[in-house]
């Protein structure tokens, strides 16, 4: 961090979905409320704050979420009405600012450091968007968090949902974080949490504690040097405007580093699983998939591929990076991490089912591709290639 | 070649024919009719485009026999550019074509080329068993599943129909990969045969022409269908059409029609059209998708455009299974429902993603399964 502080906010609405129905049907206002319902995909979109206090979550199967909370409204998603808001929402936050970084419908971080001579200071026009969500949207309620960087702007807007307005003022991260569980710091999932409690590392003042040195043997060196910057508010990424087409990523630095191509596939399959289920938890499908492998000498080599229909499906994330996986020639290389990120993100659109899950004409090009096998593994690898390209 | 015959004739034969002619073929010659005049006082007019041939001939005057290749398009504009009553055709020097309108002075020169280069047409095996359907029937079996053959000219085996006589059933099925229709017939006097054909849909169409012309002429005579080689044969009074047959393999159709489907619904045709239209309106253009939920007596059915807005409707069905939402692409309900005409249709549903079977409410004569969209 460097120069004069940054204005950050990290605006968030308050259980969009759930709110958008109860502003519909104000019956709904004050009951348990679930939005999804997807009888086999079920899983929750999102839910009110009353259903949250019996354990639903986002994400949460349908089942579950109904088991725990056996009395909840549930509701399909209409996902023309939560995009009217959505483009409401963001109108107005362009008004504050162009540097506006949507991360899904209804979440944008804001940079407002050149706003402050014409709408005031963060925290004054944290409160103009408040007040001015409420209006322009019928009454929707959104949280915002006030900051001198990303990270810290996310944790406020998330501190003291809903409808809270939470300012961490510059300088004063670290104490203001130290209290925190280490949960919060962005990228320590279950598993990392885990290992950190292990060795009495439970809030991120713990953190801030333990020198670089342990952490890397704890963690490996880039998480511990992520969560290291982190634990003291140190996050110098940019408001990005126009990255609204965001991407969902998953990825994972091994404990040892792995040899060649086939060691990847499990890890691999686990984080299309983790994407798959963060794009159904967000209602999109993606047209892209980027695999990411960082080699042991930390250089990096990532490659995209575009889907022909949109994906949602972890095996068809699988597939396709398996696809991107044989490009690289990975033989006898090491490598430390992997990595996979869905982009070209839409909202998932109907598709359309075939009749015939096995015709002729689909099994043709696998068949077509064994033959070539057979025949280059009989007489060479020259024997047989396709017409076109090499 | 020298001969007189009735304008109407003429636009009749050379109407035919243009239909068939190839305009875009490399080949110049397909684009020509094919006109042979024989002793006897028969005309001919044949055109192909190498997958389809028509023939269809007219009695006039012949005063001298003879052939000429002539461009379709042009020759039918010509002959209805001519007074009516009898017009004279002949052949002058290079293969020119001279018509001239018997009784008054207006004539057209227009060039051609000789008959003799024109492609052999296909002609049924003289020993072939010929099995007769009357025009209304053949109509009626294109009518009901004409609408599920794909357009898809890529995938010769979904371009086409399934023409099959199974005993003394005459049964047509078609199918572009998400749905698939099945219409079933009793084969006229009792034949009996066993043969199936996959006709492309450029011959369907031609078809359809054939019987729509029977209709039109009153005609009841049936049509006589017959194999030779890789073409089918049908022939009406003077007509004859040839089409090739489309050499793969039709999906296997029985394997997708389910033999049990979880609950039934029985919902007005009409009502249902209906609802399905006023719904297609709002239903997003890109995927046509509607959602119909099935509930006890009620069916409830939204469209939606992420872009624009979204519509409601529910109408009343009989239905005694558990609540179901199947999304479907609207359009192809909409293809089978209006392609019936009984008052009530059933729905065979099983689960969000299982075909759904879609019968008229009485006769089991027809049969169509339409795939869900995932939604």
């Amino acid at each position: 961090m460097s120069g004069t502080p940054r204005t950050i906010l990290h605006v968030d609405m308050d259980a969009f979905y759930a709110s958008v129905e109860i502003r519909d049907d104000p019956s709904l206002a004050g009951k348990p409320l679930i939005v999804g319902g997807h009888p086999t995909r079920g899983v929750v979109l999102t839910c009110s704050y009353e259903a949250r206090k019996f354990g639903v979550r986002s994400a949460m199967s349908m089942f579950e979420a109904l088991q725990r909370c056996p009395d909840a409204t549930v509701v399909p998603p209409r996902g023309s009405a939560y995009a009217t808001a959505s483009r409401t929402l963001f109108d107005l936050l362009h008004t504050f600012t162009p540097l506006v970084e949507g991360l899904s419908l209804d979440e944008a971080f804001l940079d407002v450091t050149g706003s402050a001579r014409l709408f005031g200071d963060g925290v004054t026009i944290a409160r103009q968007i408040k007040a001015g969500i409420e209006r322009a949207t019928g009454g929707l309620k959104a949280s915002v968090g006030v900051a001198a960087c990303k990270y810290v702007a996310k944790v406020c807007s998330d501190l003291r949902k809903p409808d809270a307005l939470v300012v961490c003022p510059p300088g004063e991260e670290a104490a203001f974080l130290a209290p925190l569980g280490v949960e919060r710091l962005f990228g320590v999932g279950p598993k990392t949490a885990e290992r950190l409690h292990a060795r009495g590392i439970r809030t991120i003042g713990d953190v801030q504690q333990r020198s670089l040195e342990e952490l890397v043997r704890l963690l490996g060196e880039d998480s511990a040097a992520h969560f290291h910057a982190l634990a003291i508010g140190d996050d110098d990424r940019e408001v990005e405007p126009g990255r609204d087409a965001k991407s969902i990523g998953s990825e994972s630095t091994f404990d040892r580093d792995l040899v060649g191509p086939e060691p990847l596939r499990e890890p691999i399959l686990r984080h299309c699983e983790e994407v798959a289920r963060r794009l159904r938890a967000e209602g999109l499908s993606a047209g892209a998939l980027v695999l990411k492998v960082k080699r042991a000498d930390h250089s990096l080599v990532t490659r995209r591929s575009v889907a022909t229909v949109p994906m949602l499906e972890a095996r068809e994330l699988y597939d396709l990076a398996l696809r991107l996986l044989d490009k690289l020639d990975l033989r006898r290389v090491r490598t430390r991490l992997v990595g996979v990120s869905a982009s070209a993100l839409r909202p998932i659109e109907p598709v359309q089912k075939e009749l015939f899950a096995d015709t002729v004409e689909v099994k043709r090009p696998r068949a077509l591709g064994a033959v070539i096998d057979a025949i280059a593994g009989k007489f060479g690898d020259g024997a047989i290639r396709r017409a076109g390209g090499r | 070649m020298d001969v007189v015959l009735a304008k109407k004739d003429l636009l009749r034969l050379f109407g035919r024919a243009q239909g068939v002619a190839d305009k875009k073929s490399t080949m110049p010659i397909l684009s020509n009719v094919l006109i042979q005049a024989e002793t006897g006082g028969i005309l001919r007019a044949s055109a192909t485009d190498l997958f389809m041939a028509v023939t269809a001939s007219a009695t006039g005057e012949v005063n001298r026999p003879g052939t000429l290749a002539v461009p379709a398009k042009d020759l039918l504009e010509r002959v209805k550019a001519m007074p009516e009553g009898p017009v004279q055709i002949s052949s002058a020097e290079g293969a020119t074509a001279q018509l001239k309108a018997v009784g008054a002075r207006r004539e057209f020169r227009l060039r051609g080329m000789p008959g003799e280069d024109f492609p052999a047409l296909p002609k049924p095996d003289p020993n072939a068993t010929a099995n007769t359907i009357s025009c209304p029937l053949l109509a009626e079996l294109i009518a009901k599943t004409h609408f599920s053959i794909s357009s898809d000219e890529t995938r010769p085996h979904l371009n086409s129909a399934l023409l099959e006589w199974d005993g003394e059933v005459v049964r047509m099925v078609t199918t572009d990969g998400h749905r698939l229709s099945k219409h079933e017939v009793a084969a006229e006097g009792g034949q009996k045969a066993s043969f199936s054909l996959l006709i492309p849909l450029k011959g369907i169409a031609e078809l359809r022409r054939l019987c729509d012309e029977a209709k039109a002429d009153k005609d009841a005579s049936p049509l006589k269908l017959m194999r030779g080689g890789p073409n089918v044969f049908f022939v009406r009074d003077d007509t004859m059409l040839a089409i090739k047959l489309v050499d793969a393999q039709f999906p296997p159709y029985q394997q997708v029609i389910p033999q049990k489907t979880g609950s039934r619904v029985r919902v007005g045709r009409a009502q249902l059209i209906d609802v399905l239209r006023a719904m297609s309106v709002a239903a997003s253009e890109r995927t046509g998708s509607v959602r119909l939920t099935l509930g006890a007596g009620t069916m409830r059915v939204t469209s939606e455009n992420p872009d624009s807005g979204d519509a409601f409707d529910e109408l009343p069905i009989e239905y005694a299974g558990t609540e179901i939402t199947i999304g479907f692409n609207v359009r192809y309900v909409l293809d089978v429902l209006t392609a019936l005409d009984d008052e009530d249709v059933q729905l065979g549903v099983t689960g969000e993603l299982d075909p759904v079977v879609i019968e008229p409410g009485s006769e089991k004569k027809f049969l169509a399964i339409v795939m869900p969209m995932r939604i």
